[in-house]
């Protein structure tokens, strides 16, 4: 419970970065232009299409429904 | 009408996939079709090679981000990675610090649910292609 607590607050953290980032954009960065600052070098964007692979074999391949 | 129709075949693809069972050779083949397509397309329109150009086209889009301002996000990724860490370390299964794909498992257990973060998978390949493909033709014309 604390976990999924902990879960629910780092997406809360994201969304706020994210509107920060949209409020101030001269002191935060919102999410699209971190992504593009990564993918400046090559090796940012293949370590971005391996996560993205990797969550789509994680959550649509290798998923475990859980039992109630 | 073009995008309505790529947009209808996401949707398919999506509710196809999230309808097959995991572990199944299926799945991997359903899963590993987008990921290809993706790869290869990527890599014809240069989004693998070393050129500086699309970088140069990339760095236009990253604004005036520096360190310090992608910063918030960095420790945001350091404390997910974290507490991912400390979820394995209690066995991946802990109810009290559970994975983050423990968390995500349980929206996962609906299909039309399962649909939706699919779909938004496969868009966000899609986008990605996008908008590689608009910087090409930015660069060419």
């Amino acid at each position: 419970m604390v976990g999924t607590t902990m879960w629910i607050a780092l997406l809360a953290a994201g969304v706020f970065i994210e509107v920060a980032g949209r409020l101030r954009p001269n002191h935060v960065s919102t999410l699209s232009r971190a992504v593009a600052m990564m993918e400046e070098r090559v090796s940012g964007r293949v370590i971005l299409i391996v996560l993205w692979i990797f969550v789509g074999i994680h959550l649509f391949a290798r998923y475990t429904v859980p039992h109630h | 009408m073009k995008r309505a129709t790529l947009g209808a075949v996401l949707i398919a693809y999506a509710w196809v996939t999230s309808g097959v069972a995991p572990f199944s050779a299926l799945s991997y083949f359903l899963v590993g079709i987008p990921c290809l397509v993706f790869v290869v397309i990527y890599g014809l329109l240069g989004g693998l090679s070393n050129g500086g150009a699309i970088s140069a086209d990339i760095r236009s889009r990253s604004g005036e981000s520096t360190l310090s301002t992608v910063a918030p996000w960095l420790a945001l990724m350091t404390a997910v990675i974290v507490l991912e860490a400390i979820g394995l370390l209690l066995g991946g299964r802990s109810t009290s610090v559970p994975t983050l794909s423990t968390t995500v498992d349980h929206l996962l257990a609906v299909r039309w649910v399962r649909c939706w973060i699919c779909l938004a998978w496969l868009l966000a390949g899609a986008f990605q292609l996008y908008q590689l493909r608009q910087l090409r033709r930015i660069r060419d014309s």
